[in-house]
């Protein structure tokens, strides 16, 4: 098997953190590295573990989504950031993309 | 011969002359003095004559003052109701302008309120039902293979409803409308913080003063302060006492609100800042002052203070509003 995917997930809300972090644990080509509250919690993270994505909360308190990508691209500009968002209209999301974010998700469970 | 003649022809002169006196007096009396004599001869009747055109020259010039000094009078009274009206132009003005400054006071705290809902809505509420909805998506997918998983993801599913139907509460209560007009701040106040500690299972200690007479904007301010305060406590102290104290004095009413939690930075906490911003600016608005300290694991200690004026009535004094 190939080296998993790396992850590190950034969200000032543990239950969110937790959630996302079990889900992402069943799937075996992923693998959760890291955890920060915040972004400035979040910078060194990336620094001394270069993660393959981040997957990056666009409201967080201190430092916001979008600066938290800009820098964390020029730290590690192989690493990929998704944000998450509770809101597909969010106005942060295109300065996110903007600032090298790849993608966002949306926080959002569809019933089946 | 001759005398007579002369007799006669003086007399008819001198009848002349005074005819023309009377005729001309007449004028006078009637308020005319538009005629004067002729007064060339030098006799009795001719200085007659003179007085009579001097008295009319003074008549005259006299009523020409008169009509200046009534000119005069009018042109005072109108500057005096020019600027009787100029000044109550200016004090509307002001009235006006306070009014509108105090709807847009009460509509800033309005919105602010708004944005309160909504950060604390997005904060708590809108990420607990996403968490919830993973243990659910987990468990779904745990069932067939590990249902002792399965059951564990849906337990933590259980304990995340259960906080949002907290929160949803919290948030429920926070947006009722006190009722401080018909209960007092004193009752309005032992209700709130009874109902808050027994929901969010955190022990409260009150002390709320026997007399508590102030305008009804320092007691909506009051109010705000407590339901941001305790808020706080619920979401982020992790505290398990509160204690909140409110002292009156005909002078002074003071409130402070200390918990036993974890504290925060006060100047850092950018999380809490709209909250804490806006119930700074209400206590502002009623000339108070607010000191909010807190220091990391030695809790958080808010202590509001405000001057009362010297009537604790609500009407404003005439021309003037209370903002």
């Amino acid at each position: 098997m190939s080296e998993p995917i790396t992850v590190l997930i950034v969200d000032d809300h543990a239950v969110v953190r937790q959630g996302v972090r079990t889900l992402l644990d069943m799937h075996p080509d992923l693998q959760v590295v890291g955890e920060a509250e915040s972004a400035e919690a979040a910078l060194p993270l990336v620094e001394e573990l270069v993660p393959d994505v981040v997957l990056l909360d666009l409201v967080l308190p201190g430092m916001n989504g979008v600066e938290a990508t800009r820098q964390m691209k020029k730290i590690s500009p192989r690493t990929q950031i998704v944000v998450l968002t509770s809101f597909a209209e969010d106005e942060h999301i295109f300065p996110a993309l903007r600032a090298g974010a790849l993608s966002y998700l949306l926080k959002d469970i569809r019933p089946r | 011969m001759i005398g007579g003649r002369f007799g006669v022809v003086s007399t008819r002169g001198l009848t002349r002359r005074l005819r023309r006196i009377a005729a001309v007096t007449k004028r006078f009396a009637a308020g005319q003095y538009d005629q004067r004599l002729e007064a060339v001869a030098a006799d009795e009747i001719g200085q007659i004559e003179a007085h009579l055109n001097q008295v009319a020259e003074q008549h005259v010039e006299l009523l020409a003052r008169e009509k200046l000094l009534v000119e005069q009078n009018a042109r005072l009274e109108e500057q005096a109701r020019l600027s009787r009206d100029l000044q109550e132009s200016v004090k509307r003005q002001i009235f006006e302008r306070k009014a509108r400054e105090k709807i847009l006071v009460e509509q800033n705290a309005r919105l602010e309120e708004r944005a309160r809902l909504s950060r604390d809505l997005h904060d708590s509420v809108k990420q607990q039902v996403f968490a919830l909805a993973v243990q659910i998506e987990l468990a779904r997918s745990l069932l067939d293979q590990d249902r002792a998983a399965a059951r564990e993801h849906l337990d933590e599913a259980d304990e995340l409803s259960y906080r949002v139907q907290q929160e949803l509460s919290a948030l429920i209560d926070a947006l009722r409308p006190a009722d401080l007009q018909a209960k007092g701040l004193t009752a309005a106040l032992r209700d709130y913080v009874t109902n808050w500690s027994r929901r969010c299972r955190i022990a409260a200690d009150l002390s709320l003063p026997e007399t508590c007479l102030m305008p009804s904007a320092i007691e909506e301010a009051l109010w705000r302060v407590t339901q941001e305060a305790l808020s706080n406590v619920a979401r982020h102290s992790q505290g398990s006492l509160v204690q909140l104290h409110l002292k009156w004095t005909e002078q002074h009413i003071s409130l402070s609100v200390s918990d036993n939690g974890c504290g925060f930075e006060v100047n850092a906490h950018e999380h809490n800042g709209l909250g804490l911003r806006s119930i700074r600016e209400r206590i502002e608005q009623v000339g108070g002052t607010i000191l909010i300290q807190s220091t990391k694991g030695a809790g958080t200690h808010i202590v509001v203070h405000c001057p009362l004026p010297h009537t604790t009535s609500d009407a404003p004094p005439e021309n003037e509003v209370t903002v």
